[in-house]
């Protein structure tokens, strides 16, 4: 009829809202990965000896291991060694104090993103800890939390000031081995956000952490550990956007979680890394570990995730479930337009009595993006009363647009209660056609069916996130046909 | 170590002079290439994706006589009686270790327009005729049957012709003086609007320990109706490679079922095409794994055009220390749009050294479609079973109850009246559900 | 006001459609009844711009403008509203908010001032009250869960939300019990103020019974094949529809 919607094309051609460049001068190292550059990295970092070693037998591991093909993506080789693996602002030596002394330029790039400085301090509650390139560069509301016993800093000065924490749980749950990303991050990472909440402590805000990418030819190797200690209770936000640029950029981000008996840690990211242009030029290549040990009884892990950006994502948030009675749970929503490809899920490993974990996945392809939903649900021997709830629902915009599951289910106990479902299908014909028949405009109309598509996992988000989530896709989908 | 196909390649070698159609430089060439790919390719091991969960290495590394040395066969003196399998229709072809044996066998009534051929008669036509049997693959167990083949049953449906009396080939594993790799074959063509229902069996008489590769194909062409059902309740010594091709043309249809019961390893991979519009296939399944068993079904679905749809439905129980793996994928091509696919794996565990590993797929690249898949392990309803005994069942009669009426549901679906009993009493037993007769028969 | 004429529609290649002709002027009500299969629906449908049919020939105005032309959003905003016989589920959006967005959707396409959330809450609240809807069912995902008659109790109230000047109600009665049917005819019943019409699409006489109307058209083998008042719906109850098929054929 002669209503069919139009503009595919206002959708691709749309800008990348947060795509600018700032200029500031970099303190870098040159491109390529050996020794040399792990040490000099480490020197530069004032790391004590047992962190090079550390990172250097990460390294070892990761010389002798082979970049991963498993997953339902398709990129060029990546060159390791044209990438600078360390860059910091300058100003690094002297380290702004206030907010004043934060390199206006840097604060400018926050505004641009509708997110400066002055205005997060006033946002209730929330601690902003931001890293700029590779190093962190402030922090608010550390007094604050120091009150309660919080430890919330940059992961360099926790390795300087918390060397016990650090010695103790680094690598407890991500061993550096574990794969070929993560064994890179461990030899080369820059910096990152470390978090202990002390025993039976409600950590009285929420943390949160914006990353974004700048410099040209940095790789970003950000490292997280955030702890948990017995009957402690944190959320953790994070989010990330990027300046537009033309090169591929490799992000290679690992985050440990660990909580211990009765503890909760919930964790959600909106990711908006910089998807690349709709030829499926530049764009960020996500490579993410990101793995929760519920090592303590009744203890819980939470993952939710927000992927709208990024040319590749390759991530599965996941839960160890070591604890008896632990729960694990992962809520996604991952958008994949243009030429995006993710290949994204999680892995729920049942191993003490009790357990149970929740998946919500939702996937949405537009365009010739390709979305994949990769998870993993295992009940060991033990894991007596093991249970897991899986719901797995792709939508589909676009007839060169495709979506794909890809779920393992282990079972060795017969005490456990699986279910996994999933659904493949365009925009419903009638869903549209009822809402445009009540005077909806067809677009309007779209963005309604899909933000009602992931309201599962949005209303898992802490209110302020959620309205950004649902904001991010509405703009991802702009112009979009039904 | 690779000793299998060491074995192989010295056999071929010597006996593929002498393989039926030998003297044909088309077939000769074709097994050849076929023998290559499959050397190629290699045998499986669990690095690859596809093998993730099943460890051939006790087939693998062990010693078979594949090809020749038919004298112990023929020297084998089973009667009707002996099969360890029922004959459930006057349509009968009996293979021992994979050869055809007339005096068991009963084709002679067959109608017009349904032909039986023995793949061993087949490949002594000429020309074009052997065309059917000249497809190659790109697995190393369908390769490795292509090249190795003696004998097998070809199924022939002329066009129209609908035949509802199902025509049955069984596939017999001996006592042999050596362990024997036989290499099962049956390809059934169904010309356009023709009806056809083959029951495809495989079982192993007491003390046999050898095992199969068997290989189907079925063609379904344009209108075609065809059933394929295929068992195997091999016993324990026995390993078991299974692999079915279905290609379903424009407004045919194909329902193919497998229900494995029996060998130590294994490995049934269903695959259908829908080639053609209005094509629909229904892959259904069951299988029951215990002490000493590991069943692995792969199966995929292709959509490759628009209009196709697909409904699949498999169960599973795994007791004791078995081990029941399922893995189903969907495909809808790019541009296959107004697709309908169904998918449905659900699995019980009964004991705690058992495992069941499921893993069903989606791979869509068009955007018309419904598709939906869905996967579940655990065990029996807890609501039913307090319904039972709360009406005076005891607990382990309410538990075989509702563990047989799991299982029964796919053979419920079984059209061909002789086998869905024997399907029923083949579970019945393996559920321990001797009481249900009795139910039964009160009413 | 709705003026259709000789309007052919085919589905594929199968005419549905061959010719049906139709006035209806400011506050009248038209029942249109048939048998199963005879198009009643697809009128419907056509109306109100659902994509899948072929438009083969002839016209649909309304109000002077040329309907066919306009895509659902645009003729929802120039007044028309169609109940749905299978009212849409669609989970995880909320009813009052998407009602609000229609809402507001349709005010501006008509040049109006768009409605805050606290002038719009104020409406809803005066409908509920009207139409007697359960509030609980307001914030649950549009008709997610409800139940055969509640999707129909909210048809009603979303039409008297937008207050449309013509509303097709497509065999709003099947699937209702003898209550629903009369909250459903008295919800309807109050909309009716002299100038806004109906089309009340039905297969059989008993709606009629709660929603009175002035003209029954009986359409069979795709043309009006009989018109008149009330009283050809209660032939039709009697005779049922056979008789009439045969006159289709001669037509």
């Amino acid at each position: 009829m002669a209503s069919q919607p139009q503009d595919i094309t206002d959708f691709v051609n749309r800008k990348y809202e947060a795509g600018f460049y700032t200029d500031i001068e970099q303190d870098s190292v040159a491109p390529g990965l050996n020794p040399g550059v792990i040490e000099f990295i480490s020197k530069k970092k004032g790391e004590p000896q047992w962190m090079l070693d550390w990172r250097l037998k990460a390294y070892e591991r990761w010389t002798k291991m082979a970049e991963p093909k498993w997953a339902h993506v398709h990129y060029p080789p990546i060159d390791l060694q044209a990438i600078s693996y360390y860059s910091a602002p300058k100003s690094q030596d002297d380290r702004p104090k206030s907010l004043d002394e934060v390199d206006p330029e840097l604060i400018a790039t926050y505004e641009k993103l509708g997110i400066p400085l002055e205005e997060q301090k006033m946002l209730a509650g929330v601690a902003v800890d931001m890293v700029f390139d590779s190093v962190s560069v402030h922090t608010t509301f550390k007094e604050k939390l120091a009150e309660v016993g919080v430890i919330f800093c940059s992961f360099s000065e926790a390795v300087i000031n918390h060397p016990e924490l650090i010695q103790r749980y680094l690598g407890s749950v991500v061993p550096v081995s574990d794969n070929y990303f993560a064994a890179l991050n461990s030899a080369v990472f820059t910096d990152g956000s470390f978090v202990y909440i002390p025993k039976n402590t409600r950590c009285p805000m929420e943390l949160s952490t914006y990353f974004r990418i700048n410099a040209m030819n940095t790789g970003q190797f950000e490292r997280t550990l955030i702890i948990a200690d017995s009957g402690s209770h944190v959320s953790y936000l994070e989010g990330c956007t990027a300046p537009m640029r033309d090169e591929n950029q490799l992000h290679a981000a690992v985050v440990e979680l660990v909580a211990l008996d009765d503890a909760e840690i919930k964790y959600s990211t909106v990711q908006n890394w910089y998807p690349g242009d709709e030829n499926g030029v530049g764009g960020i290549y996500n490579f993410v570990t990101k793995r929760g040990d519920c090592r303590g009884n009744n203890s819980k892990i939470s993952w939710t995730q927000v992927e709208t950006g990024s040319a590749i994502t390759w991530k599965y948030p996941s839960c160890i479930l070591k604890g008896d009675n632990s729960i694990g749970e992962f809520y996604s929503v991952a958008l994949a337009r243009n030429c995006q490809q993710a290949d994204t899920g999680t892995k729920m490993v049942h191993l003490g009595r009790n357990t149970r974990s929740t998946i919500i996945s939702k996937g949405i392809s537009a365009d010739r993006g390709q979305n994949a939903y990769r998870g993993l649900v295992r009940i060991a021997k033990g894991a007596t009363n093991a249970r897991n709830y899986t719901q797995c629902d792709s939508l589909l915009i676009g007839d060169r647009s495709g979506a794909h599951t890809f779920p393992y289910v282990e079972v060795k106990n017969s005490s456990a209660q699986i279910e996994h479902e999933a659904s493949t299908s365009k925009i419903s014909d009638d869903q549209l056609f009822y809402l445009r028949q009540r005077g909806i405009r067809d677009e309007d109309a779209i963005n309604m069916i899909v933000n009602g598509f992931c309201r599962d996992v949005f209303k898992e988000l802490p209110m302020e996130f959620a309205v950004e989530a649902q904001k991010l896709l509405s703009i991802s989908l702009e112009g979009s046909i039904g | 170590m690779n000793l299998l196909s060491d074995q192989l390649a010295e056999q071929f070698q010597q006996h593929a002079g002498t393989l039926p159609g030998a003297g044909k430089p088309r077939v000769a060439d074709f097994r050849r290439e076929a023998f290559t790919r499959f050397e190629k390719i290699g045998m499986p091991t669990l690095r690859q994706e596809d093998w993730k969960y099943t460890d051939i290495r006790p087939l693998r590394e062990s010693n078979y006589i594949a090809l020749g040395d038919h004298e112990s066969v023929a020297s084998n003196k089973l009667t009707q009686a002996d099969l360890p399998f029922p004959i459930l229709s006057s349509h009968v072809a009996v293979f021992l270790d994979g050869i055809f044996n007339s005096d068991l066998s009963s084709l002679d009534t067959l109608p017009w327009g349904v032909t039986c051929t023995t793949i061993a008669d087949f490949l002594q036509r000429d020309g074009d005729e052997v065309a059917p049997f000249l497809n190659q693959f790109d697995t190393a167990f369908p390769a490795l049957n292509c090249a190795l083949v003696e004998d097998g049953m070809l199924v022939q449906v002329a066009a129209g012709v609908n035949f509802n009396e199902p025509i049955q080939a069984l596939y017999v594993n001996t006592v042999s003086p050596g362990a024997r790799l036989n290499s099962a074959r049956l390809i059934i063509s169904a010309s356009a609007n023709s009806e056809v229902t083959i029951i495809e069996s495989h079982a192993s008489v007491a003390g046999s320990t050898n095992a199969t590769n068997a290989l189907t194909e079925i063609n379904a062409e344009t209108g075609a109706n065809v059933s394929h059902y295929r068992i195997q309740i091999d016993n324990a010594s026995c390993h078991h490679i299974g692999n079915v091709y279905v290609a379903v043309a424009n407004d045919a249809s194909v329902n193919t079922y497998s229900f494995a019961f029996g060998g130590a390893i294994t490995r049934i991979d269903v695959n259908a095409d829908l080639i053609g519009r209005g094509a629909h296939v229904t892959m259904n399944g069951l299988f029951m794994v215990n002490d000493g068993q590991h069943i692995d079904h792969h199966t995929r679905v292709r959509h490759r055009v628009g209009e196709t749809t697909s409904s699949e439905n498999y169960k599973g129980i795994a007791d004791g220390n078995g081990r029941g793996v399922f893995n189903g994928k969907i495909l809808v091509e790019q541009d296959a749009q107004k697709i309908e696919a169904l998918q449905s794996s659900k699995n019980l565990l009964l004991s705690d050294n058992a495992e069941i590993d499921t893993k069903p797929e989606l791979e869509i690249y068009a955007d018309d479609v419904k598709c939906a898949h869905g996967a579940t392990v655990g065990q029996l309803d807890e609501d039913a079973f307090f319904y039972l005994r709360s009406r005076g069942i005891d607990e382990q009669t309410a538990r075989s109850i509702l563990t047989f009426a799991f299982a029964a549901d796919i053979a419920a679906s079984v059209t061909v009246a002789p086998l869905r009993e024997w399907l029923e009493r083949i579970i019945m037993t393996r559920t321990h559900a001797a009481g249900i007769n009795e139910i039964d028969d009160r009413g | 006001m709705l003026e259709i004429t000789n309007l052919q529609v085919s589905v594929g290649k199968k005419p549905i459609l061959k010719g049906l002709s139709l006035t209806v002027k400011p506050g009248e009500v038209h029942a249109i009844m048939g048998p199963n299969g005879s198009g009643k629906s697809t009128l419907a449908h056509v109306i109100a711009g659902r994509d899948g049919y072929n438009i083969t020939g002839g016209s649909v105005t309304f109000n002077g403008k040329d309907l066919l032309s306009l895509a659902p959003e645009e003729r929802a905003g120039e007044g028309v509203f169609l109940a749905f016989q299978y009212p849409v589920e669609i989970p995880g959006v909320n009813n009052v908010y998407m009602l609000k967005a229609a809402l507001n959707g349709i005010r501006k396409y008509r040049g109006e001032k768009e409605l805050d959330a606290i002038e719009f809450l104020k409406i809803v609240k005066a409908k509920t009250k009207a139409v007697g809807i359960d509030d609980g069912l307001l914030n649950r995902p549009v008709n997610m869960g409800f139940s055969g008659g509640e999707k129909k109790r909210n048809e009603v109230f979303q039409m008297s939300v937008l207050e449309p000047h013509l509303a097709i109600l497509d065999e709003t009665d099947s699937g209702l019990d003898i209550d629903a049917l009369k909250a459903v005819g008295d919800g309807v019943n109050q909309l009716r103020d002299g100038s806004r019409s109906f089309v009340v699409v039905t297969h059989y006489q008993r709606l009629l019974d709660y929603i009175v109307p002035d003209f029954v058209h009986v359409l069979a083998g795709g043309r009006i094949v009989r018109s008149g008042d009330k009283g050809l719906a209660l032939e039709l109850e009697e005779r049922g529809y056979d008789w009439l098929k045969d006159e289709a054929s001669v037509v």
